[in-house]
């Protein structure tokens, strides 16, 4: 089955069967309860160096001796935190948020040559006749983004103040704070260089970045009380291309820690 | 004393730099080997420098290693020899054009090669096969060398050497039987270390 496919179709499999364990009601169906959600958490996101990034070696090595082509390791790192207002609808234990998330990324480039020696060369110029490396000791690329995400939570199986839902979501960026690349050349004498290397080696990148996630979670708490979660994302997607000047990232996954504050007088169904 | 301090931090500083250069000589000396995918066993054609050549003698892989040095130019008055070190199996391989005409004073200077092709019938074209210690004097039935694209690549803004890349195949006799050396490629970095004038 499409990888695409799988997760999203077992999430509403697990909201189904969550729906329908559901115990009798004595609220009307749309009668809710406003929540706050704090959130904090990681995208684990892995990714393929792009391939108009013109580096000297075997990018598919993973192996650095001295005889091999050396190895190339692209390393990302995100936080995350948000904050967000939920809808939730105890008929069906179920509830819908949106809010505002802040997204930080940095995607990095570490290179060996070989076993001793701690860069790679990039080219950022050539021409007929000539061409020019630089020794790259690293390649950083920072970026920030303050996302709206719009999520659907879906209670799953519910004990005495635990309650574990599945999530799914989407998130599209509002503004994109920063987008640019920092070189560590291996040798100082290259610093002046720096900006021109910068245009040379990046193309515009996209100024809009969306992802589908879903996730499976558990949170602690009473229902009218602070709420405590954590979620696992199931491997997830960015619906954006061209998101990074370093890394194609398409795939993820991540962590996310919640609190869930009752924001008005709570309503619970009879149970 | 002042003067013990400057001439000290001279020498270290010099010592300093040539490590450096030494060291970026040497791992740019060094091979990347990537399989071609259309033609197994042999590298892809490349333009980077990776030190590497490949060529099927008929449908063995005779192609370079990590611990020879793939090539040597070596240029006399008239005359100018490349030859291919690498193996055939476990058989130690050189293959040696020796093209006649103008030759290059310096490794820098190849760059008036660029897109030269030399047909390997023409009076003044020689082709050696060194196997495991046995020299044959080919004789050419038909082929081509050509050196496609020769660039001076600057490392860090400073020289470091010249790319030399390109093609070759032929058909010769070896042993007393035609054979055809196909999908000839090679991508050299040639500097101090690889270039002979003499």
């Amino acid at each position: 089955m499409n990888n695409k496919l799988f997760f999203p179709l077992l999430f509403f499999i697990f909201g189904f069967i969550g729906l329908s364990a559901q115990n009798e009601q004595s609220l009307p169906w749309y009668t809710g309860n406003h929540l706050l959600h704090l959130e904090g958490g990681s995208y684990f996101m892995g990714g393929d160096i792009k391939e108009d990034l013109s580096i000297r070696q075997n990018i598919s090595y993973y192996e650095a001796s001295q005889y091999s082509p050396g190895i190339i390791t692209p390393e990302t790192k995100t936080y995350l935190f948000g904050i967000k207002y939920e809808y939730h609808l105890p008929h069906f234990n179920s509830g819908i948020s949106t809010g505002i998330r802040f997204i930080g990324l940095q995607n990095e480039l570490i290179g060996y040559t070989s076993r001793v020696s701690r860069f790679f060369y990039l080219r950022y110029s050539e021409s007929d006749s000539d061409t020019k490396f630089a020794r790259i000791s690293s390649l950083i690329e920072n970026y920030y983004a303050l996302t709206v995400p719009f999520e659907l939570r879906i209670g799953l199986y519910q004990f005495t103040g635990i309650n574990f839902f599945a999530k799914a979501g989407v998130e599209y960026s509002l503004i994109n704070f920063k987008k640019e690349v920092n070189i560590q050349f291996q040798e100082e004498t290259m610093m002046p260089y720096h900006n021109m290397l910068v245009q040379e080696i990046t193309d515009p990148a996209n100024t809009h970045f969306a992802t589908f996630y879903s996730s499976l979670g558990i949170s602690f708490g009473k229902n009218d009380k602070i709420n405590f979660a954590l979620e696992v994302l199931l491997p997830s997607f960015v619906l954006t291309d061209n998101n990074f000047h370093l890394l194609d990232i398409k795939e993820f996954d991540g962590i996310k820690l919640s609190v869930y504050f009752p924001v008005s007088p709570f309503k619970t169904n009879n149970r | 004393m002042k003067k013990i301090l400057i001439a000290f931090v001279s020498v270290l500083s010099l010592n300093l730099l040539f490590s450096c250069q030494k060291m970026s000589d040497y791992e740019l000396s060094g091979t990347v080997f990537i399989e071609d995918p259309y033609y197994p066993g042999l590298p892809i054609y490349s333009e980077w420098g990776y030190n590497t050549f490949g060529a099927y003698i008929d449908r063995k892989p005779f192609i370079s290693t990590d611990y020879d040095l793939p090539v040597k130019l070596i240029a006399n008055s008239d005359t100018l020899h490349m030859i291919f070190r690498g193996r055939m199996g476990q058989k130690s391989v050189d293959m040696t054009f020796s093209i006649k005409g103008p030759t290059p004073s310096s490794y820098e200077d190849l760059i008036e090669l660029d897109e030269t092709n030399y047909n390997l019938q023409d009076t003044g074209r020689l082709v050696k096969l060194k196997i495991d210690g046995t020299t044959t004097e080919l004789r050419i039935i038909e082929g081509e060398l050509k050196i496609n694209r020769v660039q001076r690549l600057f490392v860090d803004e400073e020289l470091s050497r010249t790319i030399m890349s390109g093609y070759f195949r032929f058909k010769t006799f070896l042993y007393d039987e035609p054979v055809a050396i196909s999908q000839g490629r090679f991508d050299f970095g040639i500097g101090y270390e690889n270039f002979y004038r003499y």
